[in-house]
């Protein structure tokens, strides 16, 4: 397979874009945002463009954070038409005055990856090869950069009704909250930008080759013919659970970060498996033996077509496995990473379990 | 002490109580109470006995990871089974219910966690305590109840929390849904003199518990409630409310039968009165005679019954009340001094097929009634007044006497048939017709065995196939080949009444030979 092995990459082509998504929808663990939606405004840019993609150390020094905010089932009926993000990012430069020189998703995990290497590609800036989590994480406060630095808190948003809102923040947590309540009343979804921010100073907060991990986890997964388990074993991972959803139980708050659980049984080997989740997949429990749970990865794939299953649309009845992938060493490298995606901070009462690839 | 789990669901005081996975066979020794939520239970859960049943005080909000992994952790602690409060909160959903099957945990649902907790305790524990309450309960129960015996038994049985049976001293139900088999009934025979419960195993794996019920009249009954097998503390509690029970139902059992001998002597008293009194009875006689339902300006006609052995016509009167109802005779009963006297009154002079219809119907109940008391029956002509009835009543008490040696018709004498019968006979002792007879029925005795005896009663009965199977105690085909073959060999045919008429006399007379 070699994807791993694969030295780091100069550009992303239109080769790539399938396995882009692919593995941004599964780094999307459940969450994230349909990628579907903004893959074919990609696609129709056909196979031979190219985007820049640069290392986090090279010389650039101001790069923005872009995702989208909001509902993506909204998203889903009311589809961004492409110039949100790119006037999300002259709002920021606009009000700071400083112009962005690359381009990085806050999170690597479902469309915001899309998104980031569209805006790319339409401003003619470079794609840094990173993001601010490197999964999906459903706060804007989780991102990585805010763990142990104040950066400037410049952010613009682009709300799904044309409406543009520029705050500057004094807290991630007020960031959060104020840009939160915006959008939930003004269209339900909203493309947002941060920065531009030095990255000479964030440099050490980031998650370095996320652009090239979602490639590389895409092409493992789409790879026909080689069973899933072993598969994902070159990208670290592994079936954790597999067989049939008995029960899904959608909890009537959908203000708390838990808003269900599900259980599968495996007909083969007896074991019943249980996630708890919420916009994404927090954790997984195997026989009642805590089996994986954030900030490492778990993704539901179908069983029969690999395509991940989202937490809204997980179904008892459906066959699927379970797919746990190791969380960006950055989190489980300090008490201050970690507390913004452990399973406490989803208000899950349990200790995290790290991932070890067997 | 251990039990089976589906035992311990089964004692009134865990009914709410359901199993909702895995297995209600999974034996049961220890009870472990914990409070807090199934993370709290799991962390602290590090050890506990063999075959535990952990219950979780507090109700689970959310059947989710935190509960798997309690399932899990207390599975490796050793823990058999879960009890979780089933009510009024949210129950687990098929995921819980799998990985519990998994594990070989069974998953119970309890109305109240902590009361339950209590209570499996005490059954396991072997404590006094559940039998104490149990008694206590009945006792008061027992106390406070009034004095009909049917009231009392439900009042009972609700306190017990068990059905409850009342079993005559044979073992048959008098009240109750057990019925017992013939072994235990035996058992129960012979263990009556004792005077301590029983406890019978029974086919259906539960055990059945008896206490004897003294009344300090007649033989012993017998008090009895099914439960689980293998709970020999609820065994235990049940035998000693059952003992306390059976005092309160004997009590009961013996004022119903004060009260019934007082009835009984006020009817029987009457009935002499009348008897020695007419035609010149007082009014005032009259007037009793109608407060407890006689009426004596009527027509009347006599029944009386004779047990062939010794009986008590006291406790008996049901059954021939009961026999008398399944054929809606109305009847009046008057106990005697053996056997009972009992008539029937109607308004209108009864009409000759009314009355044939009444004999019928009378000979049908007692029959019925033969195979509990043995008896002999006879009835009276139909009387009018206060007098015919003594009249029909004395003719009755002597047909009752003729019948006890006519066992051709099955004990039972109707004095208008006797009446002709002895006519019909007087006419046929002559010279002539006894050597006729003989000649006429000799092929019968040629073939030899009942022929003779089954054409007897055959005639007597009225040529009823049914009526004849029932006297001679044989199959109704059995009758009815029998009488074709007496057709045969005689070469006449029983249709014709004239040919009935002379068979029946020259059976009659040789019999009377």
């Amino acid at each position: 397979m070699g994807a791993s092995v694969r030295a780091p990459l100069s550009e992303l082509r239109g080769s790539d874009v399938d396995a882009l998504a692919s593995g941004a929808a599964i780094l999307g663990c459940g969450g994230g945002g349909d990628v579907g939606l903004l893959l074919p405004a990609l696609r129709m840019r056909g196979p031979d463009f190219a985007i820049p993609l640069e290392p986090l150390d090279g010389g650039l020094r101001f790069f923005t954070a872009v995702t989208f905010l909001g509902s993506t089932t909204v998203l889903a009926e009311k589809p961004p038409g492409g110039t949100e993000l790119p006037s999300a990012v002259s709002a920021v430069e606009r009000w700071t005055g400083r112009a962005a020189q690359a381009v990085v998703p806050a999170q690597i995990g479902g469309l915001t990856a899309l998104g980031a290497a569209l805006l790319a590609d339409a401003s003619g800036l470079p794609l840094l090869d990173a993001d601010l989590v490197g999964r999906a994480t459903p706060r804007l406060d989780q991102l990585s950069i805010f763990a142990r630095q104040k950066p400037e808190l410049t952010a613009a948003i682009i709300t799904s009704s044309g409406l543009t809102v520029v705050v500057d923040a004094r807290s991630p947590a007020e960031l959060e909250s104020a840009l939160r309540g915006a959008v939930a009343n003004t269209g339900g979804w909203a493309a947002f930008a941060l920065g531009p921010l030095p990255l000479a100073q964030l440099r050490e907060d980031m998650i370095a080759g996320s652009v090239s991990r979602a490639l590389a986890i895409g092409r493992v997964a789409e790879a026909a013919g080689a069973p899933l388990a072993d598969a994902v074993r070159v990208v670290g991972g592994a079936v954790v659970a597999r067989g049939r959803v008995l029960d899904v139980e959608r909890h009537g708050d959908p203000l708390s970060f838990v808003h269900g659980t599900a259980s599968l049984a495996d007909a083969e080997s007896g074991a019943v498996a249980r996630l708890e989740m919420g916009s994404e997949y927090h954790y997984l429990v195997v026989d009642g033996e805590p089996a994986a749970s954030v900030p490492d990865i778990i993704s539901v794939l179908d069983a029969r077509t690999r395509a991940p299953i989202s937490t809204d649309e997980l179904r008892p009845g459906t066959d699927v496995a379970v797919l746990v992938l190791p969380a960006a060493p950055l989190w489980h490298s300090d008490d201050a990473f970690l507390r913004r995606a452990d399973p406490r901070f989803y208000g899950i009462d349990a200790d995290p379990v790290p991932w070890a690839a067997s | 002490m251990s039990a089976q789990l589906s035992d311990l669901l089964a004692v009134p005081a865990l009914q709410g109580a359901r199993l909702f996975a895995g297995d209600a066979h999974v034996d049961i020794r220890h009870v472990l109470g914990r409070a807090g939520n199934p993370r709290r239970v799991a962390v602290d859960l590090v050890y506990a006995e063999p075959d535990t049943l952990l219950v979780l005080i507090d109700p689970v909000d959310r059947f989710d990871t935190r509960f798997d992994v309690l399932l899990r952790r207390a599975r490796q602690a050793g823990v058999a089974a879960v009890a979780f409060a089933g009510e009024g909160g949210i129950l687990p959903g098929p995921g819980s219910a799998a990985l519990a099957h998994r594990l070989q945990l069974a998953l119970v649902a309890v109305p109240d966690p902590w009361e339950a907790s209590i209570h499996l305790h005490e059954q396991l524990a072997a404590t006094d305590a559940p039998a104490v309450r149990l008694t206590w309960r009945v006792a008061e129960v027992g106390l406070a109840a009034g004095p009909d015996v049917g009231e009392t038994l439900r009042l009972l049985q609700d306190a017990l929390g068990y059905p409850l049976t009342l079993l005559d001293p044979t073992g048959r139900t008098v009240a109750g849904v057990a019925e017992l088999d013939d072994a235990n009934r035996a058992v129960l025979a012979t263990s009556a003199p004792s005077g301590r419960p029983v406890q019978l195993p029974t086919v259906a794996s539960t055990l059945l518990i008896a206490a004897p019920v003294g009344t300090g009249i007649g033989a012993r009954a017998w008090l009895a409630s099914e439960i689980p097998r293998r709970l020999p503390a609820e065994a235990d509690a049940v035998a000693g409310a059952l003992q306390t029970a059976s005092i309160a139902i004997g009590h009961r059992l013996a004022l119903a039968r004060l009260v019934d001998e007082r009835d009984a002597r006020y009817r029987t008293g009457l009935l002499d009165e009348l008897r020695a009194t007419v035609p010149t009875s007082p009014p005032e006689l009259a007037q009793r005679a109608i407060a407890v339902g006689w009426r004596l300006d009527a027509w009347h006609v006599g029944i009386r019954i004779v047990p062939r052995n010794a009986a008590d016509v006291i406790a008996l009167r049901r059954d021939v009340e009961r026999a008398f109802q399944a054929e809606r005779i109305g009847v009046q009963i008057v106990e005697q001094d053996s056997g009972w006297a009992a008539w029937v009154s109607s308004v209108a002079e009864p009409s000759v097929s009314a009355i044939r219809a009444l004999s019928d119907d009378v000979r049908r109940a007692m029959t019925a009634l033969r195979s509990r008391i043995p008896s002999n029956v006879g009835i009276g002509s139909v009387q009018a007044g206060a007098q015919g009835l003594v009249r029909s009543l004395g003719e009755a008490a002597d047909a009752a006497r003729l019948a006890a040696n006519r066992p051709e018709t099955g004990y039972f004498v109707h004095i208008d048939t006797l009446g002709l019968a002895q006519l019909l006979l007087a006419w046929t002792q002559t010279d002539t017709f006894l050597p006729a007879a003989r000649e006429l029925l000799a092929p019968l005795n040629r073939v030899g065995g009942d022929l003779r005896h089954t054409l007897a009663v055959y005639l007597d009965s009225g040529a009823s196939v049914t009526e004849t199977a029932a006297i001679l105690d044989l199959h109704r085909n059995t009758v009815a080949n029998r009488i074709a073959q007496i057709q045969r060999l005689l070469g006449v045919d029983l249709g014709d009444p004239e040919t009935r008429l002379a068979l029946h006399l020259a059976t009659r007379t040789l019999n009377e030979e």
